[in-house]
């Protein structure tokens, strides 16, 4: 039977941390959100970036089929932009992505490879994208529903229905 | 009530994303923090390669990673072969795709997981509570990481056993912790 050890060990980490000095959490904070928002202008190039990878890859489907591999990348780019919109606040976008990822994750899950759905969401994707024309607030949930119908229409789960709970410690 | 203040200058992180933006994202907010540059990683076998030789104080990964599972890379780190290095606090990022991640991390040693897209002050409050609350480290055999036990969402034996136990001014176990953490961080004392 194994013997189960139990260490209490002191990281340099916390050694470090509670040296003398070093920053208050409002000032740490606030030098970390200055750095973000002045990384705003490549995030939005990062945003237009994923999506013409995206664009790429839909542009060269054939007979409206997405093979797994591509579905895959598409996933990836999907789910990078939903990190992106939302560290920038580009919610809608990040709505919109999400549903994206929940819909390229359930084709792959049920081996289907059809390429309608992931072009409404390109261009939908579009329509969201920093620096597009604005959508008023009651045009931009029309939008993102009609987008959730096609969730429904396939039965799908999204992925954060899924999804393992995060503990949450705050 | 004080406000918690870290002092992160010299902590030496090993920071670990696939995508270029999110790693400059974080490094920027960690300079933010008064930490030092962090050391860079695409891969697993980056981190592999640079913490056979090199030590850490903290690493931050994603959850997945282009050649291996997050999960992977911290069981490999978390064996007794390791020595040190293996109680190196491990905090994991998890996109929106990698949700699904989240046990296999925290079952495999992680110390702490966090949803993408992290904001300043989420990042800078686990930090805190990692470097400020003491986790016991279990080896197990079968598992080498922090105490999860604190992760239980059911109430532990005695509390909240009846139905009217969350009138009687009895907390739970996860609302104790919250509380703790939200006291550390604000630099009270819990």
């Amino acid at each position: 039977m194994k013997t189960v050890m139990t260490f209490f060990p002191e990281t340099k980490l916390a050694k470090l941390a509670a040296r003398p000095g070093g920053l208050m959490r409002d000032i740490a904070i606030e030098n970390a959100m200055k750095s973000v928002e002045a990384m705003r202008g490549e995030g939005d190039e990062a945003i237009k970036r994923e999506m013409e990878e995206i664009d790429k890859i839909l542009v060269g489907v054939q007979n409206n089929r997405i093979p797994a591999d591509q579905m895959k990348m598409i996933l990836h780019r999907a789910d990078l932009i939903v990190t992106l919109s939302a560290t920038f606040g580009y919610e809608p976008l990040a709505r919109c992505m999400r549903s994206l990822c929940d819909v390229a994750d359930g084709l792959l899950n049920a081996g289907h490879e059809d390429g309608a759905p992931i072009a409404v969401h390109a261009r939908s994707m579009r329509l969201l994208a920093p620096g597009s024309v604005a959508l008023s607030p009651p045009q931009v949930e029309v939008v993102l529903g009609e987008l959730a119908k096609i969730l429904t229409h396939y039965d799908f789960r999204p992925i954060s229905k899924q999804a393992d709970p995060i503990p949450v410690i705050k | 009530m004080g406000q918690a203040r870290l002092n992160l200058k010299g902590v030496q992180a090993l920071l670990l994303d696939s995508d270029q933006f999110s790693r400059g994202l974080i490094a920027s907010m960690l300079r933010g923090f008064g930490m030092d540059s962090p050391i860079i990683g695409q891969t697993g076998a980056d981190a592999m390669a640079h913490l056979n030789g090199n030590s850490v104080d903290l690493c931050i990964m994603e959850a997945q990673l282009p050649d291996m599972s997050g999960a992977e890379l911290i069981r490999w780190l978390r064996r007794p072969e390791m020595e040190k290095i293996r109680f190196v606090p491990v905090v994991v990022l998890t996109s929106y795709a990698q949700l699904r991640l989240v046990n296999a991390a925290r079952d495999n040693g992680a110390n702490i997981i966090v949803r993408k897209p992290v904001s300043p002050q989420g990042l800078f409050d686990r930090i805190t509570w990692i470097a400020r609350v003491q986790r016991p480290f279990i080896d197990a055999g079968n598992y080498s990481g922090p105490d999860r036990r604190f992760q239980s969402l059911d109430p532990p034996d005695g509390i909240w056993k009846r139905g009217d136990d969350a009138n009687r001014g009895q907390e739970s176990a996860p609302r104790v912790v919250n509380k703790l953490v939200e006291a550390v961080s604000k630099g009270s004392q819990p």
